[in-house]
């Protein structure tokens, strides 16, 4: 895999083949399992539809937010500051595995150092979302299904999620827009 | 106190706050953060020259736009924040009910009982809170916590702080579990996680809900319930590669900043050739051992009460009370400006 230095920052310069690559390697382990959706009955919704590539240049979902009766995998994009010293890491989990959180079933994907104002942080990620954005067009094959990209965030830094950097009496939650 | 303003009643009317229980908040969605994409950067708007009601707190172009029902509610975050603020929540009862002296002695004893009696310790990180291992430890050993409050507050109070714990150690259990959740205890989650938040806010009248419990409350049991866990989803992964760079810094030392990131990059890409599927694939099959693990004898020495005691320096011990105290000076400053802001309402 090779790594790119842009600016002040370090990153896998192929996300998407990393990505595809990891897959491929779960599928033939053995070690791919099925993530999906649940009604609100607590049904699993079967998954029959493969995705194809719409014959027009637009995606056929957006947001990465696949028809829940797609084929898809799950990915977990989030950054977070830590470490000794501190630097800002993003990291991309493969959901479609018994332990996704495992440091070695995981892809740290930018390493870059700390701002005072946490945009230019989340800033690092914007290439890797232009090639997950791409991946989520061609959709990625696994188990001789082509399948959808839904992607997650776990994350509460600024301008990655809704939940922003708090302001007066507006102090946001994630989901609702409620106040403080 | 400061009376609000005529525009911040219209929002309020709005949108509701987070201290409102059973008000139904209207939902965010993925076309509202679009919309502000285009604003910010098709547009070239700015913050400023937006009304609050329009960009409902995002206040720069969102990076990556994805559906709340995929925006993960942080169990480790969560799990971390709440202890924190139920071991607060003791402190600000005992000052309350007994004042400031009473209630600065209360939080010493506190941090005492919590490095002694349940054996863990804050860490720097975390913003100087206890880490997630320990908060389960803490939420286990909570009965010691309940003990030292007998005398110092009502009875009442009492019973609402040990339920709550109650209640905590019941949802944690369910909310960091990295295993899908059958949906009876999904239900139970649920249930506990709504019980927890109305029984503080209850029965604590200074409580206010911060947005982690508000995410516990409102927004955790939906992302389980539609996607089977929250702890699979959750920002482990990260932590995980913290500490990797903590323990092999020396590894990746360089002469600039960069080249140290690119060092832990290219680590990484190569491990990567032997992630753990490809590993697991190629390993022998070993057989089991039949004995079960875990401390079983008395010899096996893997409870704390026979762990031989650790020999550590004067200094070590020295920094140690130090940090104690530190903690809980701090907690006690914020708890007590909770009480009198409270008191002055």
């Amino acid at each position: 895999m090779e790594v790119s230095l842009l600016e002040a920052r370090a990153h896998p310069a192929h996300l998407s083949r990393a990505v595809e690559g990891r897959l491929a390697d779960l599928w033939s382990a053995g070690l791919f399992i099925e993530r999906p959706a649940y009604d609100p009955q607590g049904l699993a919704i079967p998954q029959t539809r493969d995705y194809e590539i719409p014959s027009s240049r637009r995606p056929s979902y957006r947001d990465f937010c696949p028809p829940d009766h797609m084929r898809d995998i799950h990915i977990s994009i989030g950054l977070d500051r830590g470490g000794e010293p501190s630097f800002v890491k993003a990291v991309v989990s493969f959901i479609n595995q018994e332990h996704p959180n495992r440091l070695r079933n995981t892809l740290l994907v930018a390493v870059c150092a700390k701002s005072k104002d946490k945009y230019p942080e989340v800033a690092i990620l914007a290439p890797h979302v232009a090639q997950i954005l791409r991946l989520s067009y061609t959709g990625v094959v696994v188990g001789g299904h082509k399948r959808a990209v839904r992607v997650f965030v776990n994350s509460d830094f600024p301008a990655i999620s809704k939940r922003l950097v708090t302001r007066g009496t507006a102090r946001p939650c994630f989901a609702r827009a409620a106040l403080a | 106190m400061k009376c609000p303003t005529e525009a911040h009643s219209l929002l309020h009317e709005a949108f509701g706050t987070l201290q409102e229980l059973d008000c139904t908040h209207p939902p965010r969605t993925a076309a509202h953060l679009r919309e502000m994409q285009e604003t910010y950067e098709g547009l070239g708007r700015t913050l400023a020259e937006l009304a609050l009601a329009t960009h409902m707190s995002v206040e720069r172009s969102p990076v990556i736009v994805v559906p709340p029902a995929q925006m993960v509610p942080l169990p480790l975050l969560i799990t971390i924040s709440i202890t924190d603020r139920l071991l607060r929540l003791a402190i600000e009862a005992v000052t309350q009910e007994r004042g400031p002296a009473d209630g600065l002695q209360f939080a010493n004893r506190l941090a005492a009982i919590l490095s002694v009696n349940i054996g863990v310790e804050h860490v720097p990180y975390f913003g100087g809170n206890f880490f997630g291992r320990h908060c389960r430890t803490i939420t286990s050993g909570c009965g010691e916590i309940v003990d030292s409050l007998l005398p110092l507050v009502s009875a009442s109070r009492l019973t609402a702080y040990e339920c709550a714990w109650e209640l905590w150690r019941g949802v944690l259990s369910i909310l960091n579990r990295a295993a899908l959740i059958p949906p009876a205890e999904q239900a139970r989650f649920k249930d506990g996680a709504r019980a927890f938040v109305s029984l503080l806010q209850g029965s604590f009248p200074w409580f206010r809900t911060s947005p982690k419990l508000h995410m516990l409350f409102a927004h955790s049991w939906e992302f389980m319930w539609l996607w089977g866990s929250t702890e699979l989803y959750g920002e482990q992964a990260i932590d995980s590669w913290h500490c990797f760079y903590n323990q092999d810094a020396p590894r990746f030392t360089a002469e600039t900043a960069l080249l140290s990131y690119r060092k832990l990059e290219q680590k990484m890409a190569l491990s990567g050739v032997a992630s753990e599927a490809l590993r697991r694939a190629k390993a022998p099959l070993r057989k089991g051992n039949a004995a079960p693990r875990g401390a079983l004898r008395p010899g096996d020495r893997r409870l704390r009460q026979k762990t031989t005691w650790r020999r550590e320096c004067l200094a070590t011990l020295q920094k140690r009370i130090d940090n104690r105290a530190k903690w809980a000076k701090d907690q006690f400053e914020e708890g007590n400006g909770v009480i009198e802001a409270y008191a002055e309402n």
